[in-house]
């Protein structure tokens, strides 16, 4: 066959191809879009067996295929660019003029990126790495484009990040005499200790919508606390609509996840669990979950919501702790390898330990808490806390928490003490900007800054059970 | 046409298929994907991990998504593992069958799934159908897949009564078919009474194809697992065993039936069965076959078509029509499924009716169940413009 | 007026104003009529993408008519009944132009039930109404209690639910000093905690409930009673599914390669040519390089009509779109395959038919010719198919 051909009549002609479309959603995706449109969130999934949050997201894990539609995760609305690319050409199928940037951006807490555009910024400014943060649509398309861009954070938040220790646990360390371990902890006495007490049992996520009640939600809110510098965190356990739960498993699971996640990370229970729970289903799980450390609490006390203005009652209940159940919770404690930390609400509660010490099964260093500002305890004060400082019994060493804007001053002065200090969604939900936290990891990282004003550092997890004495890993 | 008998056998272990209906707007596409592969995962009881390739299929257009395989990985889970994309029109489905055979035949792959699906109220069906012509003449004449020359042809044939008749005959046995099948999309509950009043006022389409003959538009996916006999063997399976298949196609033309009987218009259905038939040594196809899932785009077509694929002559399959032999406890049952007229997502349906022919074999297609044993099964598939896909499928492997 | 679904046809009416996209209303200048059995006839007119709608007994001049029972047609608009087979079944008919019945879907947002809701006044009435039937006599074995709620805001009220016996029994007042008193500073706020959408907790910390006396016997509330039900539902909303609606538009530039080239610039200089394929010596139209049947290479060019017979009319009630525009054609229209003078057999040639001459075409069969049709072709020929606008009897 000729494969010349006569082109004479050859010519081209416009044509077009126009057909109208529907498209759904779907349950997954109308969830995820009518989110970021009613309420500014963008919410991933998460595939627990592979440990990934996904953006945006869907029904199964691509990987595992597992379905995973239940599995709804809060993220920040800020992330990390961690590629871009500047399209400078027009097309009408093109959300912006040319030129302008599609990022992917790695929101905080996911672990996928996702495509978006990236405006307030010049082209030739942008830089793997940024911090940008996700700016909504005025109108809505019922479409991705609800997030109408991203823009670079205004204000940088500075995260001090410390790298995980690549070392695992060895084997425990040879028993030295109590004098030797002491001139160690002498050494450690520019360590500070911070604790992350994530939930407690009454900050409800309506009040600040990181609070975490599942599993998942405590690992990684736990693992976010320990790279900003946290070496414990303090656990109540939740169902996942809220209520604090005295369930033996709900809590394993918990604590188990937060240790999963990060193995290195002390793990400290509460034994007061919620409100109106019996003795018995206050202490049972401690010994089953039989984690490192756990509150003991030393006063029977008024533990009452009020409105401190009016004076108003909203809620009056009393919180029992007897000298019996100081006694048994104590030794059940000391028996099964859990380190107490001695809550004390005031100085009776200091006092109250002071006697039941004299029988002899708490081992030393005995660690406390003073705690301020429960409508029912103390408010603080700081020559309060000098007071109760120089009651401690010897080598005892002390942190402190304090309810709402009594927080940071109290852990300031500890810190200035030779202290340590907690901070956390439990005791307070909000930045010293009057912001609300993004997590207890932003509580931590304040408290961070103020160690560095004071010449300390963060204790790791292992330099914290060294100073606490905690039973080796 | 050379045929080269199979390097090895393989067999149908597994079939998921989600229910049809018209809306699906509580998943998007690989969502509504993965809950086939997840059933036919389960059917054939064994896990994602064991499945070595994923042969996807759907029609073009249809929803409009480039490299829907891509976005549908998270459904299919496609993940990490080899997979083809497949696209044939209205065949896809029975092609993708093919390809999953050959794939495991040759060697290459010792468990393949094949996936078929379709959202087609996502799209425009007919508009996407017109696109398939040539874009500087017939696009703008093409009337997508309805066309009423079949019904022209039958009537000129036997007359507007009885044609009329047998069409609306098959159309009420497919509904009936279709009540009997949790999965399908349409079954109105229509009597054989109902008949004449179907036929005045049914809304009518193109000529005399009316809205009741035409096939449904639904949304759903079909997965379907095969095996190698080797894999079978080792795993204790006994699948249904694929005899053969056989792919005939032709050029875009828009005169499918002609006018004059001087000038006959070979049928692909006739050449498909006439090369399947032969070289498998069936003399009598009518007899044979204990079940044929047949894809059924409207009933004119079906009836007529009967004739093509058992290659019968005269009136003999009307009268089959007429006498009810076609159903699903008649002499030589066709779609017990309710077939594609009652359940139609189009790139899952040519696969839905391979599946529905293996499951008859198995014997657990449940309410719509031959009441009695099924040994052969034959499926079909069409599209474009008049292709044919045939597949086979056995009990035994005895032949 | 009977409701279906929990909706009365007039609803469907009343909210077209409302749910009116003028956008979608484009060039359409048309009436179109409901006729609901047992409802009422309503018509719709749509002009300069303005609508009005009346009900009225008079049809006349509606492009079509939608002939439907309440239920059908309520179905059809709410979701609940597939239109498609509605109008399989006869259920759900069209009088006129079906094309026409299709544009309407493009004018109105889909139409949403107002869910009728109950007002927290509603709730209080029904939650203190089952608390007796909720009881659980055998959880009460010796509890001799009294809880008081005291409901404030403007629906709000007191209640006293007395666990005496093995009895339970509700007043709507508070006596004397009960065992434990729920204190709501909004009604509203115990609605919502009853049906679950907020915890004690909250509301506790936020100050917007208080509870005094015996605390840990307001905890065990849930031990006495069983939970109450919601009479809405699941007390969840219906999740609002999204669906985008989107027409995909591209431009595209075809090449006609030799052979379409020759034939459509044939069609510039009024003349039909046809390739004839050397083997078979069938003429392919429009001219194709290759005969399929043979295999072989066509090159010798025959002209063929222009006027010819019809062999096949379909004859088109349910349009396709423009493949040009995606919007649907007008129906009904007829398709023809004319065989032109000079050819033979299936060799037919593919074109419309003028509109108002669909009903006087007779299709050809075997020796028996069809009806004698003519091109009539445009003034400006550009060599597409548009060059012959369509064809016509030729008389």
């Amino acid at each position: 066959m000729k494969q010349e051909f006569d082109k004479t009549d050859c010519f081209t002609m416009n044509g077009k191809l126009a057909l109208p479309y529907t498209y759904f959603a779907g349950r997954v995706g109308s969830t995820f879009i009518t989110t970021i449109r009613d309420q500014k969130k963008i919410m991933g999934v998460r595939c627990d067996k592979c440990s990934k949050v996904f953006i945006p997201p869907r029904q199964t894990c691509e990987k595992c295929f597992s379905d995973i539609r239940e599995n709804w995760v809060d993220l920040q609305n800020t992330g990390v660019v961690t590629n871009f690319t500047v399209v400078r050409y027009d097309g009408k199928h093109l959300p912006r003029k040319a030129p302008f940037v599609l990022a992917l951006v790695k929101l905080d807490g996911a672990d996928t990126p996702f495509v978006h555009i990236l405006e307030g910024i010049e082209p030739e400014k942008v830089e793997v790495g940024m911090r940008v943060e996700a700016v909504f649509a005025k109108e809505t398309t019922n479409t991705i484009l609800d997030i109408d861009h991203f823009a670079p954070v205004k204000e940088r938040v500075q995260v001090i990040e410390r790298p995980t220790s690549p070392e695992k646990p060895g084997k425990a360390a040879l028993s030295k005499d109590e004098m030797e371990r002491l001139e160690r902890r002498k050494a450690m006495s520019n360590k500070v200790i911070i604790t992350a007490a994530l939930s407690g049992a009454a900050t409800m996520k309506n009040q600040n919508p990181n609070v975490p009640y599942t599993p998942q939600d405590f690992a990684e809110e736990a693992a976010k606390c320990f790279k900003a510098g946290a070496a414990m965190v303090h656990v109540h356990a939740r169902e996942d609509g809220g209520m604090a739960t005295h369930e033996h498993a709900r809590i394993k699971t918990t604590h188990d996840a937060i240790k999963d996640k990060t193995p290195e990370l002390i793990v400290n229970l509460s034994s007061a669990v919620g409100m109106g729970k019996t003795a018995e289903q206050r202490i049972s799980q401690i010994v089953h979950v039989k984690p490192e450390m756990a509150s003991l609490n030393t006063n029977t006390m008024n533990f009452s919501i009020v409105e401190r203005k009016s004076g108003k009652i909203f809620l009056d209940y009393v919180f029992e702790n007897t000298f019996t159940m100081l006694q048994d919770f104590g030794k059940a404690m000391e028996e099964n390898g859990v380190k107490p930390e001695i809550e004390c609400y005031d100085m009776g509660g200091l006092d109250n330990t002071l006697i039941i010490m004299n029988q002899g099964f708490f081992t030393t260093p005995m660690n406390f808490n003073f705690v301020w500002g429960v409508a029912g305890g103390q408010a603080f004060r700081p020559d309060a806390f000098i007071a109760m400082k120089n009651a401690l019994p010897p080598h005892a060493n002390f942190t402190t928490c304090g309810v709402g804007t009594d927080e940071f001053p109290c852990i300031t002065l500890s810190c200035m003490l030779g202290g340590h200090m907690r901070v956390g969604l439990e005791d307070n939900i909000r930045t010293p900007k009057g912001d609300l936290a993004k997590g207890s990891f932003e509580l931590v990282e304040w408290a961070v800054r103020i160690a560095e004003i004071f010449g300390r550092v963060p204790a790791t997890p292992d330099e914290a059970r060294e100073i606490m004495g905690l039973r080796k890993r | 046409m050379a045929h080269r008998k199979k390097n090895r056998n393989v067999g149908i272990v597994g079939v998921g298929q989600t229910k049809y209906s018209s809306h699906r707007e509580d998943v998007n596409q690989p969502e509504m994907i993965h809950e086939a592969v997840s059933l036919a995962l389960e059917n054939a009881g064994i896990g994602l991990n064991d499945i070595d390739c994923i042969v996807h299929g759907n029609m073009e257009l249809f929803e409009m998504v480039f490299q829907p395989d891509l976005w549908h990985v998270i459904g299919t889970g496609a993940y990490g593992k080899s997979q083809y994309r497949i696209t044939t029109g209205g065949t896809v489905g029975a092609t993708i069958a093919c390809a999953a055979d050959n794939l495991v035949a040759s060697g290459m792959y010792d468990i393949v799934m094949a996936i078929g699906f379709e959202k087609l109220q996502e799209g425009h069906t007919t508009g996407g159908i017109t696109n398939m012509a040539d874009p500087l003449w017939f696009r703008h004449l093409q009337t997508g897949a309805l066309t009423g020359t079949k019904a022209y042809d039958m009537i000129r044939e036997f007359g507007e009564e009885r044609a009329n008749r047998a069409a609306m005959m098959y159309r009420i046995i497919m509904d009936k078919h279709a009540g009997l099948n949790p999965n399908a999309h349409r079954s109105f509950g229509l009597e054989f009474d109902q008949m004449g009043d179907l036929i005045k006022n049914s809304p009518k389409l193109v000529g005399d194809l009316k809205l009741i003959d035409m096939c449904s538009q639904s949304d759903g996916a079909c997965a379907v697992i095969f095996m190698s006999e080797e894999k079978a063997k080792q795993l204790s399976m006994k699948p249904v065993w694929i005899r053969d298949h056989v792919t005939v196609h032709r050029e875009e033309i828009f005169h499918l039936f002609g006018y004059d009987e001087k000038y006959p218009i070979t049928m692909t259905h006739t050449l498909a069965a006439e090369r399947l038939f032969k070289r498998n040594g069936i003399a009598k196809p009518l007899e044979y076959f204990d079940v044929f899932e047949m894809y059924d785009p409207a009933s004119w077509w079906a009836v007529d078509w009967i004739r093509d694929f058992f290659l019968l002559k005269g009136d003999e399959h009307l009268r089959l029509v007429e006498n009810k032999d076609i159903m699903i406890d008649g002499k030589m049952p066709i779609n017990p499924s309710g077939g594609v007229i009652g359940s139609n997502p189009i790139g899952a349906t040519a696969l839905v009716r391979v599946a529905e022919a293996a499951m008859q074999i198995r014997g657990d297609a449940g309410k719509h169940q031959i009441p009695r044993p099924v040994n052969h099964a034959l499926a079909s598939g069409f599209g474009g413009t008049m292709w044919t896909v045939l597949m086979m499928l056995e009990k035994e492997l005895n032949w | 007026m009977a409701e279906y679904f929990g909706v009365k046809v007039e609803d469907i009416f009343n909210t077209m104003q409302e749910r009116f996209r003028p956008e979608g209303a484009q060039g359409v200048d048309a009436s179109f009529g409901y006729d609901i059995t047992g409802e009422g006839k309503w018509k719709l007119t749509v002009r300069d993408e303005k609508m009005t709608i009346e009900q009225t007994g008079d049809l006349s001049g509606c492009a079509v008519v939608t002939v439907t029972d309440g239920e059908t047609f309520v179905g059809v608009n709410i979701g609940k009944v597939d239109g498609m087979s509605a109008f399989s079944s006869g259920k759900f008919k069209a009088e006129g132009d079906l094309g026409a019945l299709g544009k309407t879907a493009k004018m109105f947002r889909k139409f949403v039930p107002l869910k009728k809701e109950m007002s927290i006044r509603d709730y209080l009435m029904d939650m203190f109404g089952t608390v007796a039937s909720r009881f659980k006599a055998g959880a009460a074995e010796g509890v001799d209690v009294v809880f008081a709620f005291d409901l404030g805001g403007e629906y709000g009220g007191k209640w006293s639910v007395i666990i005496k016996d093995k009895t339970c029994r509700v007043i709507d007042r508070i006596e004397g000093k009960p065992t434990v008193k729920l204190e709501f500073m909004d009604a509203k706020d115990y609605v919502d905690f009853s049906l679950g959408k907020i915890d004690a907790q909250s509301l506790l910390a936020a100050g917007r409930a208080a509870v005094a006396g015996e605390i840990n016997l307001a905890l065990k509330w849930a031990e006495f009673f069983d939970k109450y039900v919601d009479p809405m539902g699941s007390g969840e909303k219906e999740q609002e599914l999204l669906v985008l609606k989107k027409t995909i538009s591209v431009e595209q530039r075809y090449a006609t390669g030799p052979v379409m080239g020759k034939f459509l610039n044939g069609l510039k200089d009024k003349k039909i040519i046809g390739l004839k394929c050397s083997g078979c010596g069938k003429i392919m139209l429009p001219a194709v390089e290759v005969c399929a049947d043979c295999r072989v290479r066509a090159s010798e060019w025959v002209e063929v009509g222009p006027k010819g017979q019809v062999r096949y009319m379909e004859y088109v009630y349910y349009a396709s779109p423009d493949p040009l525009t995606g919007e649907t054609r007008e129906t009904p229209y007829g398709m023809l395959n004319i065989l032109l003078d000079g050819c033979k057999g299936n060799e037919t040639f593919a074109h419309l038919v003028r509109r108002d001459q669909i009903d006087r075409i007779q299709n050809g069969w075997n020796e028996a010719s069809g009806t004698r049709v003519r091109p009539v072709w445009s003034k400006n020929r550009t060599g597409s198919i548009h060059d012959i606008e369509y064809f016509e009897i030729d008389e």
